[in-house]
């Protein structure tokens, strides 16, 4: 249909969801060591920011507060909406290009 | 010692909204002190002292990918603006060139004000002419307008109430102050000089004796005129989108060609031939006759694309 778009998602954005798919909720910089270099700490968050805008993930500020002092974590997981939209992904890309699906 | 993060944390509450603090400052200054807190705990000095280094790092890349996201709505307005003076300018130049023998006779010095008088009248073509350029940049890649479209309806609104308040009441009264400094005397109003409820009572009152009248347009087609010219930035958002729907490389061709046509549906169309097209069309639908044409150019290119698609195998 020319006016439905399908969602978008970029490299970055497809590996963040699947870093959050695999466990438990995670924050910035947990994304960023798990990711093993892929991820860079100056754009993690403007990413994660944009995946909240687009409804693929949502955040909480963590439960308890940090005995060090300092400002509560923002933790993501996925949405919903977020999982179906990287299946999707995958799902076409083992399709179209089968040397491309993980 | 303060922790790392807390200065510019709140500088930046002075500067960014709310929302922007707590999902793209806060956490970044959040992980940061949890991981330099951790490092002292540990005893780990100089892993402190790199985190501190390394946050400071990352929150002006952080800081400058936002900049650099809000610059492309600041680079929308300012190329919807530069529009807006490009067509501005000949459109307040034309009355003042066509005046020019009553000024140059009567000694009238051009001046900032008279330019002044000449603006509303202009921008009431202009206003969405450059709001549809601006539009049509910000959607010029295909990717994410579905987040931008709320944005640019919005901004179609407004200048519609604009336009009303402008059509409505501030371009008659400019227009009449004109006609009375080019003039030199207490001139009558005319029909492009009467307010919009003016013009209603003119229409209520004119009725059959339209026909007798010696001006060559009925008011009702004035009145019609003015509505059409408010509902314009709502229709050129609507034209803007259909756009999207055409290929990227002829994007700005379409773009020009439709609002070229729509603008010389009113620059090269005076009344005497707008008179003429009146024999065959009611007063309502000459008037909106460029918004007409501005549907059916919309309405064509997604109509041309969805069959260019569907024939692709």
């Amino acid at each position: 249909m020319p006016g439905k778009r399908l969602p978008t998602l970029s490299h970055k954005e497809s590996l963040i969801l699947d870093l959050l798919g695999e466990g438990d909720e995670m924050y910035g910089l947990q994304l960023v060591a798990a990711s093993k270099g892929q991820l860079k700490r100056g754009t993690i968050y403007v990413t994660l920011g944009r995946m909240e805008e687009k409804g693929y993930v949502k955040s909480r500020l963590e439960d308890a507060p940090p005995e060090a002092g300092g400002l509560p974590r923002r933790l993501y997981e996925p949405t919903a909406l977020g999982r179906r939209v990287v299946d999707a992904w995958t799902h076409a890309a083992r399709r179209f290009s089968p040397e491309f699906a993980r | 010692m303060t922790r790392p993060g807390d200065q510019f944390r709140s500088m930046a509450r002075r500067l960014y909204g709310p929302r922007t603090m707590e999902h793209l400052i806060d956490p970044v200054i959040a992980d940061i002190q949890r991981d330099h807190a951790e490092a002292i705990d540990a005893g780990r000095l100089w892993r402190g002292r790199w985190i501190r280094f390394s946050g400071w790092w990352c929150i002006l890349k952080v800081v400058c990918l936002y900049a650099l996201t809000a610059w492309a709505i600041g680079r929308t307005a300012l190329i919807a603006s530069t529009g807006t003076a490009l067509v501005t300018v000949p459109l307040v130049l034309a009355p003042l060139v066509k005046a020019a023998a009553f000024i140059q006779a009567d000694g009238i010095e051009v001046s900032g004000q008279l330019v002044t008088y000449l603006l509303p009248q202009a921008l009431v073509i202009s206003l969405p002419i450059g709001f549809t350029v601006g539009a049509i940049w910000n959607l010029r890649s295909a990717v994410a307008t579905w987040r931008i479209r709320p944005l640019i309806l919005a901004t179609a609104c407004l200048c519609s109430i604009v336009t009303f308040l402008n059509v409505g009441w501030i371009a008659p009264a400019a227009n009449q102050e004109f006609r009375m400094v080019v003039s030199g005397y207490s001139v009558d109003r005319g029909t492009n000089e009467l307010t919009f409820s003016q013009l209603r009572q003119k229409v209520n009152e004119s009725g059959a004796a339209d026909e007798k009248s010696q001006e060559p347009l009925p008011a009702l087609f004035w009145y019609h005129d003015r509505l059409a010219l408010c509902a314009v930035p709502i229709l050129m958002a609507g034209f803007s989108f259909a756009l999207t729907a055409s290929r990227r490389r002829f994007r700005w061709l379409n773009a020009a060609l439709a609002l070229s046509a729509y603008l010389s549906c009113y620059v090269l169309f005076p009344p005497e031939q707008v008179a003429v097209l009146l024999r065959w069309l009611s007063p309502i639908a000459v008037a909106w006759l460029p918004n007409t044409f501005l549907i059916i150019a919309a309405a064509s290119m997604v109509t041309f694309r969805a069959q260019a698609s569907s024939a692709t195998p």
